[in-house]
């Protein structure tokens, strides 16, 4: 559950980078697409080692954690060991332990070493230096060797095989390893050895054994690195046919499922005009696929489960999604470890959530799946999967068919994976929040009270919240965006002012006013503090917004009922003056959006174009008969000042590759600078000073 | 009179041909060999690499020993070279260390005296022997250049008392400033464009690129001798903008990669490679719509700017330096290309 103020906390942040983050105001943002083949765990190796060599440390004295950096710095201690103030060392001393003071003693030597040969420093050995290395290496071996005690074993084991790593015994490590080592209990320190027995093989030509011990690791990244040069078609069929147990098969078919299926996925989603791409990467699929079905029936691997949810994964890329899926149904239930039964049963929920008919076994099935899948989301890949079905797949299906609600709560479902401890909106959810109009925001916050729904919608928003507050603040102003300001009002009046002090617009929203015309001068707020938290908030005395509205509907009302051409014009201009203001290119766009940035469109929906508004009650403030001159070119200069449309010029280069300035004529722009122009001629004595030393006007010349 | 007019005109050979003898050797370097570079981070020649310096009559080699970088805010040395093979017989060894131009930026007190000290302790230890110079390799520009000349006077003076010189690279656009304080440099005819944004020129050798140093050439009160590329590139580009260097990918996988012009290929498939990307991450991805261009001077190219270079600088390719010994690269060279630079 995540409670109001941590979710206010986050959509202040995200406010207050968007006000300085270009393009992101309107969306959409790009998204990462995760690769979603996966029979092996990634990134588990170097972490867990880490974990558990911390679970170690803090299980033998918790106060070594106090210092994080103390097993790090075991490596710095040197021949300073018996004043050393690391923490690990203390400990042991404190409890008198002398056969872990004794392991500490050589491990710190070894260390010391160590850090001399891998380290670059300015003082390069000596022969005498190496030789000494070399034989500290050597005492620490047989030391180590030597250990008699149970306890330590693994620790003493370790340091042998380091000691021979160092040294360059790549087959002393193999044979100690095979003879001793790789009998000893499970733990983090026969892992590390496992490591290096790796290393070993691989240093000694033994590449297929250094393989298999780096699947058995889970060392994802060294498998990948040492069969690089085999993730194609006939690199997976040569391994296969040398040794179709092999392990590395199982790191080449994630690889080129992964490669292939993505590279069909950006041809369809983007439809790229690349025929021979496109072909070749059929060609691949079916070739595998043709293959994969042939691993299968010979029976001679041992994973049939991951050659059989490649090749449905693949034809469900290809576009054969109902055999795909059946194929991936069988792959859940066949040979090979529970990862890859779950990799198939991934699968086989992306490729139903997209190709499936919409309805209630699929509505059932995808709340069985995705609850399934959130429940595995702790780990990295489940829970890019769940931002994939949901970014890629079901958000956009859902909007497509106007399903508004469902495509929201889709978003707030795997923000709340995403984000799983309380830490509020994701940036995604906020976005999609701020783009529906005022019904649709009803509407969902209506879902989101249990008023309305289905059982899918409401299982997938159980445990998302939003406060009245935030349901007004939001509300009311997508109702000022539409141009509805007598409807904002009551939302509005609702909004406590300490909840809009602590929005990042706060600081805008205090320090300017939306009765000074943007074209007589520009309100500086110093947005050098829009990214430093907690500082970009102002107390607000009133909420601005609020008054708009009122400002607004009273403006509306006297220009309804004005009925002499003084007045229709004064109100068309006080009006439009105010509609700019409030608009995406005005001071005040923070009466109408959380954010601002030169992208900026008129982009969300429902959303009135403020500026056309604008430009039209200028037109009905000129058209009025007898407008003094001052009235006349002040509203033909803000109108000018609009920036409503195309500009009224851009450079071309021309046939001499010179840059030459190209009137757009027939844009509003165009037009206003023209009429402002030729009024300034015709009027060149009787002239406002804004008017008479205006730069730009004096550098139009169409 | 006859004898006399034979006496004159012997007189007048004998001058241009000193005069043109003299000019020959004018801008080179003393004691010229046939050389190369050695710049990776262990040294150990295979075959291939033997036989080119054998065949070649390479006689000098001028080998990275280390790099010098900021570390903590210190200048510290990195990427030392491991030596897993003695070095050739009949081999001068020249010990050449790369810094970074942001070290000029911090204090360098005593660090010629440990860069000295650290190369002659690597000498010892690993038994290099014959070593009379040490090679600084630097892209300084006018803002690094007080502090980088003042970092070699000190390099040169410990130097001096060793009896060893001190040599240093020179890029084209350091041929505009002051010569540095050392006994020669070497001038290095690569990396003479950019790679970023796509250009239709070659970032590794382009005469494009080189014409605007070459007046600077005649006057450049250094002696000079010339080093060469034989590499190429692929480089990949997502648009106009570079993306990363590929080092060791089949550009031949027809699935992955459509050649549409020599050495331009498109990407029309999606791959995660296991090759460094320029954001510092292990992997760089090659997308659909990518190009890929593979620059590699011809021995065409080469040589013609070598005939330019020494129609500005007679005698600069005295001593021709070839960047580098690995055999991934020399044998993409015909071996005839190489006798001839050679004989330049």
């Amino acid at each position: 559950m995540i409670n109001n103020s941590s979710k206010r906390y986050l959509l202040v942040s995200v406010m207050m980078l968007a006000g300085i983050v270009s393009a992101l105001a309107c969306g959409p943002w790009s998204r990462p697409h995760y690769y979603v083949f996966s029979a092996i765990q990634r990134d588990v190796y170097k972490e867990a080692q880490e974990t558990r060599i911390k679970q170690f440390w803090t299980d033998y004295d918790a106060s070594i954690m106090n210092n994080p950096w103390s097993i790090g710095s075991l490596s710095y201690v040197g021949d300073d060991f018996d004043d050393s103030n690391n923490e690990i060392i203390k400990a042991a001393k404190a409890k008198n332990d002398a056969e872990m003071v004794a392991y500490l003693r050589l491990l710190t030597k070894y260390l010391k070493i160590s850090e001399e040969v891998r380290g670059d420093s300015w003082d390069y050995p000596t022969k005498d230096e190496l030789s000494k290395r070399d034989k500290g290496l050597r005492y620490i071996n047989a030391a180590a060797r030597s250990y008699g005690g149970k306890r330590l074993v693994g620790q003493y084991a370790l340091l042998v095989m380091r000691t021979m790593m160092v040294l360059g015994d790549h087959s002393g490590n193999i044979n100690y390893w095979r003879n001793h080592a790789s009998k000893l209990p499970e733990s983090v320190y026969k892992d590390m050895m496992k490591g290096i027995y790796a290393g070993a093989l691989l240093n000694t030509g033994k590449k297929e054994e250094a393989c298999g011990m780096f699947y058995e690791m889970a060392d994802w990244e060294s498998l990948r690195w040492i069969t690089r040069e085999k993730v194609n078609i006939a690199g997976i069929k040569a391994e296969y046919a040398a040794n179709p147990k092999s392990p590395t098969l199982i790191c080449l078919v994630q690889d080129f499922v992964n490669n292939t299926a993505d590279t069909r996925y950006y041809y369809v989603k983007y439809n790229f005009d690349e025929p021979e791409g496109v072909k070749a990467n059929l060609n691949e699929i079916n070739d595998f696929v043709a293959f994969a079905k042939q691993v299968v029936a010979e029976g001679k691997t041992p994973v049939p489960a991951l050659w059989q949810s490649a090749l449905g994964w693949l034809n469900c890329s290809a576009g054969n999604a109902g055999e795909g899926i059946a194929q991936l149904e069988k792959a859940m239930k066949m040979d090979g470890t529970q990862r890859m039964r779950d990799n198939a049963r991934v699968c086989r929920l992306m490729a139903y959530a997209e190709s499936e008919k919409a309805g209630s076994k699929y509505y059932k099935f995808l709340q069985d799946e995705m609850g399934w899948l959130a429940g595995l989301s702790q780990e990295s890949h489940y829970n890019e999967m769940a931002q994939n079905l949901a970014y890629d797949v079901l958000e956009p299906r859902f909007a497509q068919s106007g399903d508004t609600n469902l495509a929201t709560a889709v978003v707030s479902w795997v923000g709340r994976i995403e984000i799983p401890v309380e830490g509020g909106d994701t940036w995604d959810y906020y976005t999609r929040l701020d783009s529906l109009s005022s019904q649709d925001l009803v509407s969902y916050f209506q879902l989101l009270n249990g008023k309305q729904g289905s059982a899918f919608e409401k299982w997938l928003v159980a445990g998302e919240t939003m406060s009245e507050e935030r349901f007004n603040d939001l509300e009311g102003t997508k109702l000022i965006r539409e141009g509805m300001f007598a409807k904002a009002i009551p939302f509005l009046e609702k909004v406590p002012l300490q909840y809009i002090s602590e929005q990042g617009i706060s600081r805008y929203m205090a320090n300017r006013t939306y009765n000074k015309e943007r074209w007589f001068g520009r309100q500086v707020v110093d947005r050098d503090w829009d990214d430093i938290q907690d500082s970009n908030h102002s107390t607000v005395a009133s909420n601005q917004k609020l008054e708009f509205c009122r400002d607004m509907v009273s403006l509306q009302a006297q220009l309804e009922t004005a009925s002499a051409p003084s007045d229709i014009a004064k109100l068309s201009y006080k009006l439009a003056s105010n509609y700019f203001q409030a608009s995406y290119k005005g001071d005040c766009w923070y009466l109408s959006r959380y954010s601002n940035s030169v992208g900026d469109t008129v982009c969300f929906k429902g959303e009135m174009d403020f500026m056309a508004k604008a430009v039209q009650l200028l037109d009905n403030a000129l058209a009025q008969p007898g407008l003094t001159v001052s009235q006349t070119q002040r509203y033909l200069y803000a109108k000018a000042f609009i920036p409503f449309g195309p500009e009224y010029s851009h450079y071309a280069f021309d046939s001499n590759g010179e840059w030459t300035l190209v009137y757009n004529k027939g844009c509003h722009f165009y037009y206003s600078m023209l009429a402002l122009q030729n009024y300034a001629y015709a009027h060149a004595g009787n002239l406002e000073p804004y008017v008479a030393t205006c730069d730009i006007l004096k550098r139009f010349r169409p | 009179m006859q004898m006399r007019r034979l006496y004159i005109i012997t007189f007048i050979l004998i001058v241009v041909a000193t005069v043109a003898g003299c000019r020959k050797n004018a801008g080179g370097v003393d004691n010229p060999q046939p050389s190369a570079y050695y710049w990776r981070t262990v040294f150990s020649l295979d075959s291939c690499e033997k036989a080119f310096i054998n065949d070649n009559g390479i006689k000098r080699l001028y080998v990275r020993y280390f790099d010098v970088v900021m570390h903590d805010s210190v200048p510290m040395p990195n990427a030392t070279l491991r030596f897993d093979q003695p070095f050739p017989d009949g081999v001068e060894v020249v010990p050449t260390v790369f810094i970074m131009e942001n070290c000029m930026g911090c204090s360098l007190d005593g660090v010629a005296a440990k860069l000295v000290d650290r190369v002659l302790q690597m000498n010892e230890t690993n038994d290099v022997k014959g070593v009379r110079e040490i090679q600084i390799d630097c892209d300084w520009t006018l803002n690094s250049q007080k502090k980088y000349f003042a970092f070699l006077t000190q390099v040169d003076s410990i130097l001096d008392s060793h009896n060893m010189r001190l040599s240093v690279t020179i890029r084209l656009h350091q041929l505009a400033t002051a010569p540095p304080p050392a006994d020669y440099g070497v001038l290095m005819m690569y990396n003479t464009g950019k790679v970023d944004p796509k250009g239709d020129r070659n970032p590794i050798l382009d005469i494009r690129d080189v014409k605007p140093y070459l007046r600077h050439l005649s006057r450049y009160d250094l002696p000079l001798c010339s080093a060469w590329p034989c590499f190429g590139w692929n480089l990949l580009y997502s648009g106009n903008q570079f993306k990363a260097f590929l080092y060791d990918v089949n550009l031949d996988e027809k699935s992955v990669y459509r050649q549409v012009a020599p050495g331009h290929r498109v990407v029309i498939a999606n791959r995660s490679l296991p090759e460094p990307n320029s954001d510092g991450s292990d992997y760089t991805t090659v997308a659909i719509g990518d190009s890929v261009i593979t620059v590699r001077p011809t021995a065409n190219q080469i040589l013609s700017i070598v005939d330019e270079l020494e129609r500005e600088r007679p005698g600069i390719n005295n001593q021709v330096v070839i960047y580098s010994i690995d055999n991934k690269n020399i044998n993409k060279y015909d071996k005839q290309f190489f006798k001839t630079l050679f004989a330049r």
